[in-house]
């Protein structure tokens, strides 16, 4: 074992990078990367929106100054924003401690003043701060900067003591402005008032009016488009919102503005222009980052393993190019061959004594459906195909179809195993028999596990990205935890000929995974409380579906429900759920024969382990009004009737009358 | 640099009788109800001029569960509004010795007492706390009931901070609750975690009963970092805080201080002492992960009774 490696996966947000970090370990998109999606350069203002640790801070991150400068290296620092066109000021509002503009004896309508002034004092010092690196080695910056920091003073309405001689007294006097302020702000605690502040600015002035100066007095910056980017929007209340709403619909040239916010956190699109609200493809435009990975998942999965490739490569774990060690990750984890049969991977059902545990339960089931004793070997027969335990499985699922729709249990038996030997022979892969193995054959096998008190297998590192649902930063915490597990489990994780990792280090790592996920991203309050009900219920419901005897649908990790049924209550919860990224919304689509438009919702390829339930969707659960309302009603108590409901005409014996099954054996 | 030792402060145990005997010389004594016995009891013994009950509302009592002499109740306010409500209900005399009982409040409240003394001119207070013998639940007690409903800054904690956040820095006083470890930890994502641990804790089995809290709720980056303060001492809670802070702050300058104390309630006097001496007007704030109800009996049985004087002290060159 390589004793004391650093877990090259312990990094998994941008902020805890430094400029050199955030540099070093870009990776970009395929078909035009991300600059395709975001461009810095746009004079239209844009929406970071995606689930937490969907890159969005690493993107804005990359376009800031700091790492325009490294992109520029050795060069001096206004190379990279003049060649690029833009030059980066980031910010993020959590800086703003927003909650302090509030309360406190004072009125709201003082405290929207006065947040809008300090948010001005804010990204006009960041602006200043961030323009005197780019430009200090201009030719004419020195011989200008007085006029500069004379025109931004002229900006204010009343600028605090005598106009600057230079853009270091600016600074300090704009600095001096927002500490008064904020002692203000801080003071009202106990002084139930802001005393006599003093409002010095118009608002919105500021942050146009610094770049404009530049602009004016530094010719050789005038194309330059200065992008503020101000990074987790959802520290502001909707008030807050809107000011910042404002500023992207006031902006004035050479500004724009990249605004980021997970997506729960945009509260609101109005601005105190007016009331106008702003529209998207009018004064905006959005991306929402996870959303889009989930469209081109061919994509994802390739952005990922080049993610996880320069991981290791920072690292010096591994050497060559990104795409040669990407190619390679296959080999680093146990997974098993995906033969048709899955032989090898149902071993274990040969090595276990005694009869198959399905069969015993099939007669078990068949006792309780009153079918006679002597029959039961006849059809459990029929169905044998030792040496493949998976279409064993297999067969006993088509039973059961064919048992809950009335069918002649003999004769089915006969029929399906029929069916199975045909196909063995001539491995057809167009027959239905064909079909059925090729739909169910990852439920069977879950099914299998099941039934043999074995974990779900969650292995390799496509499975791994199908679970991070678009989310880079969920990859990389999964695969933090396998390491971990593996370091732990002895394992020498992607050390070259070490071996793959191991099945239960995998395992291990992907659950420690999922079990932190849902804590970590419930909404704070009453919400978080709903959706968490909500969501147990949703995963408690689709595993007793999913491992019922005759599930649906395939691949279950999915319910469908009409919303306008639903109570508004309901609707809520599920939008913030949705917004929290603990199911994720696959979109809608109309039931013709019922007139209906039912909308998606995945339980989060995240937290399916935890329920054992497959990280791929496929069907969905169709969910009837009342069932609907018992999941996202926190308060009922109907949920454990409806689940016995739910499940019961899935489970042989199918509650048939005793008529009907006797009615089975009539030949 | 300037020089300064919390440690100098005084703290010492008290029997229930020299808790009896001493009380006689305070002129206010303010404790919050709950159901404890370390509240209630404590506050059958202390024989101060004055004894004023205070009433959270988040603790959840009807009006006929209350005691019924010198209890005010200034209602679900913030911790500012809590204490300038009760100065207007109660006109207390903080003119003399003044013991706050910091056993039954609320952590926001404890440092914004503080901060009230300080603020109105008071530069020396009693604090005491009562140890409980265990905590109900062991490391799964809940002291809080529902879920975190925000988190903000503590009134009067709220610092000047700066645009440039490139190195901030969160420390974390960590406590039982993972919840409310994970929702500071949220909130400045961007920071720097720090873990500040309860050790010597109040008993044996509470330091691991934290550690095991702080390690499933924070997940950072960087491996754990961790310092440690006796959990029945907010002198030296302070003092290890400016010793790490001062020693952070030169190893690369601090953008942003943020303090979030989650553990012990002295140990939340701790970091209201420090920064009230020395971070106030400056890019720290005291940041509180706030929920609508605590358990009014998270404890069992009274351990050591401790009495702190605290003063405001000023640092000398």
């Amino acid at each position: 074992m390589l004793a004391g490696r650093r877990n090259p996966f312990d990094v998994t947000k941008a902020v805890d990078y430094s400029d050199g970090e955030i540099y070093d370990s870009w990776v970009d998109l395929d078909n035009g990367g991300f600059a395709q999606l975001v461009d810095p350069t746009s004079s239209t203002p844009q929406f970071l929106l995606g689930g937490k640790g969907t890159g969005r801070t690493h993107l804005m991150r990359w376009f800031s100054q700091p790492v325009q400068r490294l992109r520029y290296r050795n060069q001096p620092p206004h190379k990279g924003p003049l060649a690029e066109k833009y030059l980066g000021i980031s910010l993020r509002a959590s800086g703003l401690n927003s909650n302090r503009f509030g309360g406190k004896g004072v009125p709201a309508e003082v405290w929207k003043d006065v947040f809008a002034y300090s948010v001005d004092l804010w990204l006009s010092l960041e602006a200043l701060r961030t323009a005197s690196i780019a430009w200090c080695e201009l030719d004419d910056y020195c011989a200008q900067a007085a006029a500069i920091a004379r025109t931004i003073a002229e900006s204010f309405d009343a600028y605090p003591g005598d106009l600057p001689d230079s853009l270091e007294q600016l600074s300090a006097d704009m600095r001096t402005t927002r500490r008064e302020f904020d002692l203000a702000v801080n003071n009202a605690s106990w002084q139930r008032t802001l005393g006599d502040l003093t409002i010095r600015a118009t608002q919105g002035r500021l942050p146009f009016a610094v770049p404009q100066a530049f602009a004016e007095h530094l010719p050789a910056v005038r194309k330059v488009t200065w992008l503020y980017m101000v990074d987790e929007l959802e520290n502001l209340d909707e008030r807050q919102q809107r000011y910042i709403q404002t500023l992207v619909r006031e902006k004035e040239r050479p500004t724009s503005i990249i605004v980021g916010a997970r997506a729960y956190g945009l509260r609101t699109l109005r601005t105190y222009s007016a009331g106008e609200e702003n529209k998207e493809g009018s004064e905006f435009s959005a991306l929402e980052l996870d959303a889009h990975h989930l469209r081109d998942p061919t994509a994802f999965r390739q952005f990922c393993r080049r993610v996880v490739a320069k991981r290791l490569l920072m690292a010096g774990y591994v050497s060559g190019n990104e795409e040669a060690v990407a190619a390679e990750f296959d080999d680093c984890f146990v997974t098993y061959p995906q033969t048709p049969l899955r032989d090898e991977e149902v071993a274990f059902v040969l090595r276990d004594a005694g009869e198959r545990r399905y069969f015993t339960k099939l007669r078990n089931q068949m006792r309780e459906a009153g079918i006679p004793d002597t029959s039961h070997d006849a059809i459990i027969g029929a169905l044998h195909v030792p040496e493949h335990p998976l279409l064993e499985r297999l067969n006993m699922f088509l039973l059961y179809q064919r048992w809950a729709a009335g069918a002649q249990l003999t004769t089915a038996a006969t029929d399906i195993g029929a069916e199975a030997r045909a196909y063995l022979k001539s491995r057809d892969s167009s027959s239905e028999y064909a079909n059925h193995l090729k739909r169910r054959r990852a439920d069977i096998l879950a099914k299998l596990l099941q039934e043999y008190d074995r974990r779900q297998r969650y292995l390799g590192m496509d499975t791994f990205v199908q679970a991070a649902a678009g989310l880079p930063r969920n990859l990389l915490h999964i695969l933090k935890r396998i390491w971990i597990a593996a370091e732990f489990h002895g394992e020498e994780p992607f050390a070259p000929g070490a071996g793959p990792i191991s099945e239960r280090s995998q395992r291990a790592g992907l659950l420690d995974a999922s079990e932190w996920y849902l804590p970590e991203n419930l909404p704070l309050g009453a919400d978080g409380e709903r959706v968490e009900i909500a969501v147990t219920r949703i995963g408690d419901l689709l595993r007793a579906v999913y491992f019922s005897d005759k599930p649906p649908e395939v691949g279950l990790s999915t319910i469908s429900v009409d919303e306008r049924e639903l109570e508004p209550e309901g609707r809520a919860t599920l939008k913030v759920a949705a917004q929290h990224r603990v199911l994720v919304h696959i979109g809608a689509q109309r039931d013709k024969s019922k007139g209906l438009r039912r909308s998606k919702y995945q339980l989060s390829p995240m937290l399916c382990p935890r329920w054992d339930l497959p990280v791929t969707r496929r069907g969905a659960l169709a969910l009837a009004r009342a069932e609907a309302e018992a999941l996202f009603d926190p308060n009922s108590e109907h949920f454990d009737k409806l689940l016995r409901d739910r499940v019961q005409p899935l489970s042989a014996p199918f509650r048939r009358s005793n008529e009907t099954q006797r009615s089975l054996l009539d030949t | 640099m300037m020089s300064l030792d919390y440690r100098i402060l005084y703290r010492e145990e008290l029997s229930g009788d020299e808790l009896a005997e001493r009380s006689r010389e305070w002129t206010l004594f303010i404790s919050a109800v709950n159901d404890t016995e370390r509240v209630r009891d404590i506050f059958a013994q202390v024989n101060a001029a004055s004894k004023h009950w205070l009433v959270h509302d988040e603790y959840g009592y009807a009006a006929d569960e209350l005691p019924t002499d010198d209890c005010f109740r200034p209602g679900l306010a913030n911790e500012a509004e809590f204490w300038h409500t009760y100065a207007q209900q109660a006109n207390p005399d903080t003119g003399g010795t003044v013991c706050l009982d910091l056993t039954g409040f609320m952590r926001p409240h404890v440092a914004y007492f503080a901060a009230w003394m300080f603020g109105q001119g008071t530069d020396r207070f009693l604090a005491l706390y009562t140890e409980p013998k265990h905590y109900k639940s062991q490391e799964s007690t809940e002291f809080t009931l529902g879920t975190v409903n925000e988190v903000r800054q503590i009134a009067g904690f709220e610092g000047v901070h700066g645009t440039d956040a490139s190195n901030d820095l969160l420390i974390i006083g960590v406590g039982f609750e993972d919840e409310l470890i994970r929702r500071a930890a949220n909130d400045k994502p961007g920071a720097r975690k720090l873990q500040l641990i309860g050790l010597p804790s109040l008993h044996a089995d509470m330091y691991q009963q934290s550690v095991l809290q702080a390690s499933q709720a924070v997940d950072d980056s960087s491996p754990p970092s961790v310092l440690f303060a006796p959990a029945n001492d907010p002198f030296v809670t302070a003092q290890v805080l400016r010793d790490r802070v001062t020693q952070e702050d030169e190893r690369k300058p601090i953008t942003n201080l943020y303090l979030a104390a989650l553990g012990t309630k002295p140990q939340t006097l701790g970091f209201a002492l420090y920064y009230l001496t020395e971070r106030q007007h400056t890019a720290t704030s005291m940041l509180f992960p706030y929920c609508e109800r605590y358990s009014r009996d998270a404890s069992t049985g009274t351990a050591r009774i401790w009495l702190y004087d605290v003063q405001r002290l000023t640092a000398t060159n």
